[in-house]
């Protein structure tokens, strides 16, 4: 008989306490965080304050999460801008601020969500690209610190004795390397979309 | 809570989640206690959870970046190091590998790299030699020199080599008890459970036993399956199609010759993510031949419900079929 078994699906750090969690965590990670450089773009057209957009973005992020979990949505695409498009109703009645007329949608807006194609070979050189660009934006003592512990696999002490500060300034670029990484790897959009 | 009123703002948030991700991963140990915290931080809130979840999957991503690129220029030694950071981003050169577990069990004298793939993942790696390794899905390998001798470990999973052969400097592979040693060949590996398969596609290798004192346990030409155990050895000699068939993820394909749907379903799952459970004997033991894209499930289950008329129920990132 073959052996058919569950295999470790890359959430690595934490145990969940029950299945959904661990799914809905999955779920996220591959078809939610994708979807973040048109939700942006979303958000700011729908809501004039742009200081508060990253506090509506990570409300959109826990509602979409805890509903994942009761219930894995069918189409992460159009749940996602739904739900945003509720917290903003809900936003707009309970803050009693005068309705903004709202998007149906992102197509409206013309932003194209990243579809990744056939090629393998294609998306791993993009992938590749798109990582060593962001790590390119970094501030360069926040990458310095990144490529060692990413790249070169050094310790934290390691890394410490090579740039010549202490462990916790180490602790600190890389904190911030990471915050910094994931904003340019989910919220920018592409160069590719910014041509169209 | 949803509510943002009632929460620290998403940027303190966030920047809790990255000094936990970066404990998490960057300690040079990390106790029991440790992952209890963490744990307790993020069942706290989903508000702590999906910052971590978001910041970790960026964090993840760059771990790929070891195995996206090639090892072009430095296939026998360490990189020296002088240059500067930027340059080397931008060189492309190989650097140290810091992609998982295996740098513990290394002997002193062995300089490597590591590569490994995801569930779904294929790379081709180009050694300065001229010599090929292709790795297939969720497979993790190792590769350098030791004792003037090119070396490979191939810590888990499948990989294809081509070896440009040179006498003064053999290539060998090692998988758990056995080495494989190439006498100028094309031949592929794989790390299964309990067993260690061998299928040689052009030349010669030796296969050695190296659990006790070094056993040579068979000279494979093309054509043979070395399939070892704790038990042994078995041997086969196949057909050139046969061999190409077991071959043809190269291409992201799955052959099927004579497969029961359990066989067949068992090698789906070395790709996908996307589980496939056959729920019961009779299912299991349907036979079929076929070739099939290694991601696509859905064919997979098309032909277990328009073929055999099972059921398929898709429950969760499971799928199930049985009659």
């Amino acid at each position: 008989m073959a052996d058919i078994s569950d295999t470790d699906r890359g959430v690595g750090a934490v145990r969940f306490g029950s299945p959904n969690a661990q799914e809905a965590a999955v779920w996220f990670v591959e078809n939610v965080l994708p979807l973040e450089a048109a939700l942006i773009q979303f958000l700011h057209h729908n809501w004039r304050n742009a200081d508060e957009v990253p506090d509506l973005l990570h409300d959109v992020y826990v509602r979409v999460y805890e509903a994942a979990q009761k219930e894995m949505p069918e189409n992460a695409k159009a749940f996602v801008f739904a739900t945003a498009r509720h917290l903003i109703i809900d936003r707009v009645r309970r803050e009693r601020i005068v309705p903004i007329e709202i998007m149906a949608d992102m197509e409206s807006l013309g932003i194209a969500v990243e579809d990744p194609g056939p090629e393998r070979g294609a998306i791993a050189r993009a992938e590749l690209r798109r990582l060593e660009n962001a790590l390119m934006k970094l501030r360069p003592r926040l990458r310095e610190a990144f490529v060692l512990k990413q790249l070169e696999g050094l310790s934290r002490r390691e890394i410490a004795l090579r740039m010549g500060v202490g462990e916790e300034t180490v602790k600190q670029y890389l904190a911030d390397g990471i915050c910094a990484l994931a904003d340019i790897l989910y919220g920018e959009t592409t160069d590719l979309r910014r041509q169209k | 809570m949803t509510d943002s009123i009632e929460r620290a703002p998403a940027n303190a948030i966030r920047a809790k989640a990255a000094e936990w991700l970066v404990e998490r991963r960057s300690a040079d140990d990390w106790a029991n206690e440790q992952q209890a915290d963490l744990e307790a931080w993020l069942e706290a809130s989903p508000s702590h959870l999906v910052e971590f979840l978001r910041l970790e999957a960026a964090w993840n991503r760059t771990d790929r970046m070891v195995v996206l690129r090639q090892p072009q220029r430095r296939f026998l030694t360490v990189d020296a190091r002088s240059r500067s950071v930027a340059v080397r981003i931008a060189a492309g050169l190989a650097v140290l590998a810091s992609v998982g577990f295996a740098t513990q069990q290394l002997t002193p004298k062995a300089h490597y790299q590591t590569y490994a793939t995801t569930v779904g993942g294929r790379e081709t790696l180009r050694l300065a030699d001229g010599s090929t390794v292709e790795l297939n899905t969720d497979s993790v390998l190792r590769i350098g020199s030791q004792d003037g001798e090119r070396r490979a470990w191939l810590d888990k999973g499948e990989a294809f080599f081509q070896i440009v052969h040179d006498s003064a400097h053999p290539f060998i592979v090692t998988v758990g008890d056995h080495r494989i040693t190439d006498l100028g060949t094309k031949f592929s590996v794989r790390k299964k459970s309990n067993a260690i398969e061998v299928t040689l596609v052009e030349g010669k290798a030796q296969l050695d036993d190296t659990s006790s004192s070094n056993t040579k346990l068979a000279v494979l030409e093309p054509g043979d399956v070395a399939v070892a155990t704790a038990q042994g050895l078995k041997l086969t000699r196949q057909k050139a199609d046969f061999v190409q068939a077991s071959l043809s993820w190269r291409h992201d394909m799955l052959t099927f010759h004579h497969a029961t749907l359990a066989e067949a379903a068992a090698e789906f799952n070395r790709y996908n993510t996307e589980k496939l459970v056959v729920g019961d004997a009779y299912a299991a033991g349907q036979t079929f031949n076929g070739t099939l894209p290694t991601n696509d499930v859905a064919a997979f289950v098309r032909v277990a419900q328009k073929t055999f008329g099972l059921r398929a129920v898709k429950r969760g990132s499971e799928t199930v079929i049985s009659r």
